[in-house]
């Protein structure tokens, strides 16, 4: 037992109040603070919408770009002053595509190799491995720019891994790909961590992406707002979930009424739905449906349902802009 | 940025070479040859920066591009010159044609005229003043351009191929660009039609174009005094025209190239093209016909004599119409082309 | 090195990729010099010839007619209109049909003789490019016409003064270019300013479209260095320039027969020089500009300025002295005179040397750039 968890505590990924500013017309801290840590062998995903700071965070991290303050290091090496020796041991798939177009894929996977100092002698069986593994051997001699976006996102993960690495960063990687794709991609970086013991940090707006890692940590405004397992994430939402569809033609007034009522922690509108977080499931269910009734607001489907990572993460935002500007818009 | 082209060129581009370096082996060095090398050096064409002492450094000199010309005058000027038996040797960089081709005139001319000057002079002495005088005397008169100013003969053209190599990057930039980054799709998916689009993107090009071309006069009358004899809004008109034709071209280039860096390359080729073949500088009719030909197809060589007779010559619609008919088809035929292309290129 | 080195050929063997697969944009930085190098060796004309000439000849005698001859012998004009009236030469004038007018007064030869006549020559001064040769000749045949009368004269009063007609002859020799070929002054010229076009853009254009693709993001995530980056984009770039440097002069020599009078291996150091500097210019670019459109324009205004600016066409020799210092910014403007040098005059190092010490300069941009390319992160 000591020995895993000496084993598990090995940090590879640590920041530590870590600041980024952007001076241009006005200054712009796009990463505000973060400290966080990923272990050997965890999966971390960092999660948090459009502008978060996801991909200045990744980029500051690898030494891509200065800090401004605080630390970063991947396995021991610091991001500013020792940045090729990251570049040595870590895998970077960036979030636009930013492989050479009008290469084809063996070439790109040549190119990246050779940058990385694979042996020759090496190559071809590695570069055979990383197509069969990413399923990319019948395409080998097409140009990168007619590869689909699944696959040119598997293609810069197999780039990624040329050089064996460690360490794994990946800035939102399934973006704009299919779900049939993102699931195989997933299945991927699943067998690296089992088969190889990689750490992996990766960024992603997808909330069933983030059921899958090890820890997660909610990014919002340049900073960490959560951090824990997804468990831990989901029992941060407040009380337990009732799920219910009203009258579509009284939805404000349904969503309005629920809301002035006791023991209502939140409510969240998901499509046609109200969510209602409530501090005891029986109880208010209860309560909600005879007030609707009595305001002859019909309902459909009320019933108590598990909180996932969306309603937690929702909820956390709301909280801080709470916290930031009295309202939740 | 036009601006800042207009006046480097305005300022630059000069034919006419005056004050060319010069470097004078005098063998003589008495009053004939003094004489005769002022003569020289008061036409304002040559420019006496050393006196050498052997024909050798003379050759040396224009060798390392020390000076353009090399005057050799031989022992016993004077006394030659009395005899009638004097030959001054007159050595050209033959490597440059404007100034070989300047000093070789002005030398002869200049030459001509001391020889006459010193023979009326003897006449008169012996007191036959009268017969010296020239019967006939020739009157040079230079038209539109009483100083043969560079600048009037450059500007225009100038104006014309400004005109056509923006119009040309504008468009390019705005289509070809936006069929790279995918915008055009987002674009079509709207109610918009394929020549509303176009229009649309005229437009604003126009405007800026005509705004561009509103400074370049600007700077031309008043900063380099080149007159515009001609009629303002029959110049707007042509303009207006010109301009078409240009971004018709413009747009061909856009359909025909797939992406940026291409269509730069072409617009590059065509106004490389455009310089030579167009009448800017090289006579057109010294042109072999095969090139001569060339110069049809691009909108350039019917607007510069257009541009050049509006506003030096201050000719109106009765002269150059053909241009302006030809010039007007070539605008509708290149933009019908352009348009159906474009058309076929969405699909 | 051998990691550096084994990186640096994994830049020169992608770079290759990229030229070879974008091969319209490589045809065309090919096909352009050669056939810019075409037009222009068929159509620069310096000296304008065949201009057409419109004579309102009041006369009709021998004398005006001889009058007439000399100019059209002359080479330089071709008699185009007879016309009637002097209003007419200057219609044809104004509609661009001639571009010189003369009006011989009637009874030249009385007029002569009662010491009165006046020859009215018009020029089309709008077009001052064909007239800067049409001017000299007109003069001088004009001048020389006046001047044959009174030493005819002279002559038969017995006066004469001495062998020659004018005591002052002159004897010009055209150096290194005799036949004034035209040719001669281009070909070299052209060759020297499309090649530098060429190591601008094309170096310019790959490093900023890297940028804008974003693999230079992707790129700073390797161990490679960036000036690995930079040196492997170099290399096939500077190879190809020097390709098209061969083909050009081989065209100039075999085809057009310019000779070249100098020593090739001392051309070829400083061709390679000249190269490099304007490689370096394009470093220089791709560090100004942030887009490939911007790329663009900067090499079109590069293009203008090199055409008029530079000495390829018109001489500099009159130029104000602040564009003579423009001109001075460019590689080609110090290059020109050495090509010329060694392939038309012949000459060596020791006239050469101003220029050559300038193309090093430029070279030395290289190390003011140093900290600039070899940043190892995204700002």
């Amino acid at each position: 037992m000591i020995y895993t968890a000496v084993f598990m505590s090995e940090a590879v990924i640590v920041a530590n109040h870590l600041v980024k500013e952007f001076r241009s017309n006005r200054v712009v801290r796009a990463v505000n603070g973060v400290s966080l840590q990923v272990d050997r062998g965890e999966v971390f995903g960092l999660i948090g919408p459009d502008g978060a700071g996801k991909t200045t965070l990744a980029r500051v991290i690898l030494g891509l770009l200065s800090r401004t303050s605080g630390e970063s290091s991947i396995l021991g090496y610091d991001s500013m002053a020792h940045p090729y020796e990251i570049r040595e041991r870590v895998g970077y798939v960036a979030q636009q595509l930013t492989l050479p177009p009008d290469l084809t894929v063996v070439e790109n996977m040549r190119f990246f190799a050779d940058t990385q100092g694979v042996p020759r002698s090496a190559q071809a069986k590695r570069i055979a491995e990383l197509l069969e593994f990413t399923g990319l051997t019948q395409f080998m001699g097409r140009i990168t720019a007619r590869l689909s976006g699944g696959m040119k996102k598997k293609l810069a993960l197999a780039c990624s891994l040329i050089h064996e690495p460690d360490v794994l960063l990946l800035d939102e990687p399934t973006l704009g790909v299919d779900p049939v794709s993102r699931r195989e991609f997933w299945a991927l970086l699943s067998t690296l961590r089992a088969t190889q013991g990689l750490t992996i940090l990766v960024s992603t707006p997808y909330m069933d992406e983030a059921e899958r890692c090890n820890q997660i940590g909610l990014i919002y405004q340049g900073q960490i707002i959560a951090n824990g397992s997804p468990q831990q994430i989901k029992a941060l939402s407040p009380g337990q979930l009732l799920e219910l569809h009203p009258d579509p033609d009284r939805f404000d007034e349904a969503l309005r009424l629920i809301q002035s009522l006791p023991g209502v922690a939140e409510v969240q509108t998901y499509g046609a739905l109200l969510h209602v977080f409530v501090d005891n499931a029986d109880r208010r269910l209860r309560e909600i449906e005879s007030s609707l009734t009595q305001q002859q607001i019909t309902v459909s489907g009320l019933r108590p349902i598990e909180p996932r990572m969306e309603e937690a993460f929702i909820s956390l935002i709301n909280h801080q802009r709470l916290a930031e500007t009295g309202t939740t818009r | 940025m036009p601006l800042i082209q207009i006046i480097l060129f305005g300022f630059a581009v000069t034919m006419n070479v005056r004050h060319i370096p010069t470097v004078v082996f005098d063998q003589s060095r008495d009053s004939a040859s003094r004489a005769y090398l002022d003569s020289l050096v008061n036409s304002q064409y040559f420019n006496i920066t050393a006196m050498l002492s052997s024909q050798q450094a003379v050759r040396q000199a224009i060798d390392n591009n020390q000076a353009q010309v090399g005057i050799v005058i031989p022992p016993d000027f004077a006394m030659k010159v009395d005899r009638g038996e004097a030959t001054a040797l007159i050595l050209v960089d033959g490597a440059d044609p404007f100034v070989s081709l300047s000093a070789y005139y002005n030398a002869n001319i200049v030459t001509q005229a001391q020889s006459i000057q010193l023979v009326t002079d003897e006449l008169t002495q012996a007191g036959k003043g009268a017969l010296a005088t020239n019967p006939l005397v020739s009157s040079l008169h230079i038209l539109y351009n009483p100083d043969l100013k560079d600048l009037w003969f450059v500007v225009p053209g100038l104006i014309a191929l400004i005109l056509q190599v923006q119009s040309i990057t504008l468009m390019v930039a705005a289509i070809v660009r936006e069929r790279e980054t995918g915008t055009i799709e987002q674009i079509l998916v709207t109610p918009i039609r394929p020549i509303e689009l176009l229009i649309g993107k005229m437009i604003p090009n126009v405007i800026l174009l005509g705004f561009n071309l509103v400074m370049i006069l600007a700077v031309s009358s008043i900063g380099f005094h080149v007159p515009f004899q001609g009629n303002l809004l029959l110049f707007v008109g042509l303009v207006l025209i010109y301009v078409c034709a240009c971004i018709g071209l413009g747009l061909l280039i856009s359909t025909i190239s797939e992406n940026q860096p291409q269509a730069f390359q072409i617009n590059m080729m065509i106004t490389l093209m455009g310089l030579v073949v167009s009448g800017f500088i090289f006579p057109r009719n010294a042109l072999p016909p095969v090139i001569n030909w060339l110069g049809y197809l691009f909108p350039l060589t019917y607007f510069i004599p257009i541009l050049r007779g509006v506003m030096s010559k201050g000719i109106g619609l009765e002269i150059i119409w053909p241009l302006v008919v030809a010039l007007g088809f070539y605008a509708v035929l290149i933009m019908a082309v352009a348009a159906k292309t474009f058309k076929q290129d969405l699909d | 090195m051998r990691k550096s080195f084994q990186r640096i050929s994994a830049v020169v063997r992608k770079d290759a990729i990229h030229l070879r697969r974008d091969w319209h944009t490589l045809f065309l930085m090919i096909a352009i010099p050669v056939i810019e190098l075409f037009l222009l060796a068929y159509s620069a004309t310096f000296t304008a010839r065949h201009l057409p000439l419109a004579v309102y000849d009041q006369s009709h005698d021998t004398q005006s007619r001889a009058f007439v001859d000399s100019l059209t012998n002359s080479g330089y004009f071709d008699l185009a209109l007879n016309a009637n009236s002097q209003a007419e030469i200057i219609k044809a004038l104004d509609d661009g049909q001639v571009k010189i007018g003369v009006v011989i007064p009637s009874d030249l030869s009385q007029h002569i003789d009662r010491q009165t006549g006046t020859l009215l020559i018009l020029l089309d001064g709008s077009d001052a490019y064909s007239l800067q040769s049409a001017y000299g000749a007109v003069n001088a045949l004009a001048q020389k016409f006046s001047m044959d009368l009174p030493l005819q004269t002279l002559q038969e009063n017995g006066l004469s003064a001495g062998q020659n007609a004018l005591p002052i002859d002159t004897s010009v020799q055209t150096l290194y270019n005799p036949s004034r070929e035209d040719l001669y002054f281009i070909i070299p010229g052209v060759a020297a300013m499309l090649l530098q076009m060429f190591a601008i853009l094309g170096i310019a254009m790959t490093i900023v479209r890297e940028r804008e693709w974003g693999v230079a993001e992707q790129l700073l995530a390797t161990p490679t260095r960036p000036l690995e980056n930079i040196i492997g984009k170099i290399i096939p770039y500077f190879a190809l320039s020097m390709f098209e440097m061969v083909v050009i002069h081989a065209l100039g020599y075999f085809w057009f027969g310019v000779p070249f009078k100098g020593s090739l291996p001392l051309y070829l150091v400083l061709a390679a020089l000249f190269v490099s500097s304007s490689l370096c210019v394009g470093l220089l670019l791709s560090t100004i500009a942030t887009t490939q459109k911007q790329v663009q324009t900067i090499g079109a205004l590069i293009l203008l300025l090199s055409f008029l600016l530079t000495g390829l066409i018109f001489s500099r020799i009159p130029m104000p002295w602040w564009t003579q210092l423009i001109g001075t910014v460019l590689p080609v403007t110090h290059f020109i005179p050495i090509v010329r040098g060694i392939m038309v005059k012949g000459v060596g190092l020791s006239a050469l040397w101003p220029n050559v010490v300038a193309l090093v300069l430029f070279n030395l941009i290289l190390i003011v750039l140093l900290p600039v390319l070899s940043r190892k992160r995204m700002d």
